[in-house]
């Protein structure tokens, strides 16, 4: 599979938001770059002793992007999509989810995302907060889902390492 | 053995919900530091220094890497200091490598001074200033905010790799 062969490089210079996007898609790229040619077996196989597998990682940001996004920041209505009783939902490939569908829907998710994020004043609290949320801002939510991001795909880093020896930035 | 204290019941830092840009990126600069060192806290030196294969990365080895990191972004890009003398071409991992003289205390003491380096440059600057030194051309307009948003990337990025790492040697995970 040819996940993506070129990853955003956010601007060098100018104002927050086109540069906070900008590194948001450097993430996400780099997320899916760790998944490039490996097969459906490879993208499947659990990390021991976590169990966590490359493609459960962009299930569960597809999750997280929607979540925070669209939930949180535009104040949609998403709770059918959640079920308390189970929490591993996200991380969890099922038989009938497939590699290139997994992969679409993270990046459908990942386009919501961006047009609610340039049309909003970073400064701007978020529409649908949760209790905890009081007074969060959308500034707050861009640059957490670049860390958040940033911290699975170094989880990718060695899960694909483990596969195949690949390494890189 | 005595083993590491250093983020005792999670005394880690993070950014405000709200508030101004350079705030907000100074706490979550904070936060992603402070989750490296918590990462590290109640292992003795030895789990610090395991090698974790098949990379034979370390968890002290990060620590020790992104001082180096810190150090070259901030006081050398953003505050044109002349770092030279810190590398050496001819020996790339000289940052990742735990010398026997490396002591873990002194070791997460030189990455404290180094991120307090990088914080008072980001706020003497602000994070619209350009870089003091531009080393190629298509650089020429990196500012201050790209810097600092890449060291928030960058520690996250390794933060993951910490997280496995840790799980591999005594099964603590966490966020």
């Amino acid at each position: 599979m040819t996940a993506t062969p070129r990853r955003t490089q956010p601007p060098l210079g100018g104002e927050e938001r086109e540069m906070l996007v900008g590194f948001l898609n450097g993430q996400r790229d780099t997320l899916l770059w760790k998944l490039d040619g490996l097969d459906d077996e490879q993208v499947r196989r659990p990390h021991e002793p976590s169990g966590l597998t490359l493609l459960g990682i962009v299930k569960h940001l597809t999750d997280v992007e929607r979540s925070w996004f669209r939930e949180v920041v535009a104040g949609e209505d998403l709770g059918h999509l959640w079920d308390d009783a189970d929490p591993d939902r996200y991380w969890r490939i099922e038989p009938e989810d497939t590699t290139a569908g997994l992969i679409a829907d993270y990046r459908a998710e990942c386009a919501a995302a961006d047009a609610i994020v340039l049309a909003s004043d970073l400064g701007a609290p978020v529409t649908g907060p949760r209790p905890r949320e009081q007074g969060m801002t959308i500034r707050w939510v861009v640059l957490h889902m670049i860390e958040e991001t940033a911290r699975h795909y170094g989880h990718a880093d060695l899960i694909r390492e483990a596969i195949d020896g690949r390494t890189g930035e | 053995m005595t083993t590491l204290d250093v983020m005792k019941d999670d005394a880690r830092r993070g950014p405000a919900f709200g508030g101004p840009e350079l705030d907000m990126i100074l706490g979550y600069l904070a936060y992603e530091r402070d989750t490296l060192l918590w990462k590290l806290d109640g292992l003795d030196d030895e789990q610090l220094r395991r090698r974790h294969e098949p990379s034979g990365l370390t968890l002290l080895g990060l620590v020790k890497h992104l001082t180096d990191v810190e150090r070259m972004w901030f006081r050398g890009i953003v505050g044109g200091v002349d770092i030279r003398h810190h590398r050496d071409p001819a020996d790339p991992d000289r940052w990742w490598r735990i010398e026997p003289d490396d002591t873990t205390d002194r070791l997460i003491a030189d990455y404290r001074t180094e991120c307090a380096h990088a914080d008072a440059l980001i706020r003497v600057r602000g994070l619209d200033a350009g870089v003091a030194f531009v080393r190629e051309p298509r650089e020429a307009d990196m500012n201050v905010r790209w810097v600092a948003i890449h060291m928030i990337e960058e520690t996250a990025r390794h933060n993951g790799h910490a997280d496995l790492m840790r799980e591999a040697i005594d099964g603590a995970t966490g966020e």
